[in-house]
């Protein structure tokens, strides 16, 4: 086994949440044929079925499969989570780098991120989306908005303790561009903070993204997701726990995947870095 | 410590200014009219130039924000179009539900987060340890409306030890025993910031124990208690109190989707409730006190540094 990689397999719950991630991404990728029926086919005469018989996981109010929706669920909350973090990482690194290297900027743009954070992510996402709309576009850009602050401070920070090292010196000495020495010198080394911080965000917006669909504020009810399974099958609490236990038991073991491949990544790649990133 | 105080509430004002845009502006991303927006599609044109006049839409932006901000100075947040009342006092109805909510949650997330959190400490790497970081992990994982979801089949409808849903008031009946209808949404408001205090008191803890005075204290013999809690425990608070304040961001959305699930008529409901009704007035009026108060407990915490630890002096 290649040494970089054996981090993997010293805590063997760490690699359980490696390996799930990956049976999830095979799920998504995958879901037209692991699914037995569309999600989307109503079948008003079988609706509300126990878990075995016609289906494996039981069917929905209205018919429709529960595990075919799950499986499509897997699609939609990884899309999610990966617009998220792509979006909150992106403008969060440039935010974070171009305060903590172009001081001037500093005092305007750190004041507007200590501000964001005084708002809850979920609050704030919740209007962005009651504004502009429900669609998986405006919630990745709701949420990934709300958690780009997070990724800046993080950024914000290490690029102050960066832009003091000799080699940063050196080559402002030799003439390069303020430009080139944040893209090609500082950021190439906080590479991995920025991995283990984008690990964490995926986690926790996953959280986020299944209460706007909960709360009937995120994707539009009828695209199969996590969230939207619970907020419908909220009203069969007793009648048909299935509808619950299902997408509640994905989104769970998801969450705690990526929670514990954070951790194992903050323990190989900085052990140093529990100071700046409490993720969990 | 007088004058430091009185700077930093200083200090808080161009926060308070910027949140105060950003709020403001929420309602002006809307596309299209927003008077239209907030009355729907069976409004007459009518009621919505009524609706634009009162709000005073109709005038340029800087002169809105400072009609809107000289009101919120004085107390006045506007009117909730689906109420018709001041914003200030349909949030104040609301508010004894969330806070006693919020006291109770804070209450249970300090007395387990904290002690959990010091013993898995001082045994740590012990089988106590590892089980509490396991359980933590899973706590800081679970989505809060569906744990309560399940909190509510089990303990309400299957035990039937609580209420299922709803809060009749303490305050307009007198009955403190209503505390029942609270005591499930608090737990499951508290489990998942329990665990993070619990996994921010242990590293922080397991940090300060490799500081040299922890290592001269246990050569010259003292106790291991008393090195853990005179020594350790005291040197690792101040991270713990400082997560307070994201302690409250954290509630604060957590009673969002708490208060929904439960039905419990808290300013967290009243937030969905008034999204799905577009009474942004109403919202506007919530984050920005949200904000407010999370400036104001961040002051509290920077300022009782200083009473838990001697070294801090503000000046």
């Amino acid at each position: 086994m290649n040494k970089k990689y054996r981090f993997l397999f010293r805590r063997k719950i760490a690699l359980l949440g490696f390996l799930f991630i990956t049976a999830l991404i095979f799920t998504a990728i995958a879901a037209p044929f692991l699914a037995r029926v569309s999600p989307l086919t109503l079948d008003p005469a079988n609706k509300l079925i126990p878990p075995g018989g016609v289906a494996l996981l039981g069917t929905d109010n209205f018919g429709r499969d529960v595990a075919s929706r799950a499986i499509y669920g897997a699609r939609t909350s990884l899309v999610g989570g990966f617009g998220v973090v792509v979006l909150s990482t992106g403008l969060g690194v440039l935010t974070g780098a171009v305060a903590g290297y172009f001081r001037r900027l500093e005092p305007f743009l750190m004041r507007i991120i200590d501000v964001m954070m005084a708002f809850p992510p979920l609050l704030l996402a919740l209007v962005l989306v009651s504004i502009f709309g429900r669609g998986m576009v405006n919630v990745i850009i709701a949420v990934g908005a709300t958690y780009l602050t997070r990724t800046a401070r993080v950024v914000y920070a290490l690029t102050l303790k960066i832009r003091t090292e000799p080699y940063i010196e050196a080559a402002t000495a030799g003439g390069v561009k303020p430009f080139a020495i944040v893209l090609r010198h500082i950021l190439p080394n906080m590479l991995s903070p920025i991995i283990v911080q984008s690990t964490f965000t995926f986690a926790f917006s996953l959280l986020d993204l299944a209460a706007l669909d909960f709360l009937g504020l995120g994707i539009p009810p009828a695209i199969p997701s996590w969230g939207n399974m619970l907020s419908e099958g909220r009203m069969y609490l007793t009648r048909a726990p299935w509808l619950l236990l299902c997408p509640g038991a994905c989104i769970v073991l998801t969450v705690l995947s990526f929670n514990l491949a954070g951790d194992a990544l903050r323990d190989r790649l900085d052990p140093q870095l529990r100071r700046n990133i409490e993720g969990v | 410590m007088l004058a430091y105080t009185v700077r930093r509430i200083f200090g808080m004002i161009p926060s308070l200014l910027l949140a105060s845009v950003i709020v403001f502006s929420f309602i002006h991303l809307i596309p299209g009219d927003p008077a239209q927006m907030m009355l729907g599609d069976l409004a007459t044109p009518s009621q919505v130039d009524a609706l634009r006049e009162a709000m005073g839409l109709n005038r340029p932006f800087y002169v809105q924000y400072f009609i809107w901000l000289s009101g919120v100075v004085r107390g006045d947040f506007g009117q909730s179009i689906f109420f018709n009342q001041p914003v200030l006092s349909v949030i104040a109805d609301r508010a004894e539900t969330s806070v006693l909510l919020a006291l109770l949650s804070i209450t249970i997330v300090i007395l387990i987060g904290i002690p959990v959190g010091v013993l898995s400490a001082i045994k740590h790497n012990s089988r106590l340890d590892q089980a509490v970081s396991a359980l933590s992990m899973f706590f800081a994982s679970i989505p809060t409306f569906w744990l309560g979801l399940n909190f509510m089949a089990l303990f309400s409808v299957t035990l039937g030890w609580f209420p299922t849903s709803g809060f009749p008031s303490i305050l307009q009946s007198g009955d403190w025993s209503n505390i029942r209808y609270l005591i499930l949404p608090a737990i499951t408001l508290a489990a998942p910031n329990s665990a993070l205090i619990v996994r921010l008191t242990r590293s922080s803890m397991l940090d300060v124990s490799n500081a040299d005075y922890v290592k001269t204290a246990r050569a010259k013999g003292l106790l291991d208690w008393r090195v853990n809690m005179r020594h350790i425990f005291r040197n690792s608070l101040v991270a713990v109190v400082s997560a307070l304040g994201f302690t409250f961001v954290a509630l604060v959305a957590g009673a969002v989707v708490t208060e929904t699930v439960f039905s419990l008529p808290g300013v967290g409901r009243l937030v969905v409730e008034s999204l799905l009704r577009r009474d942004y007035p109403t919202i506007q009026g919530i984050i920005l006190v949200v904000a407010f108060l999370y400036m104001a407990i961040n002051l509290l915490v920077d300022l009782s540094f200083a009473l838990l630890d001697p070294r801090i002096r503000y000046s």
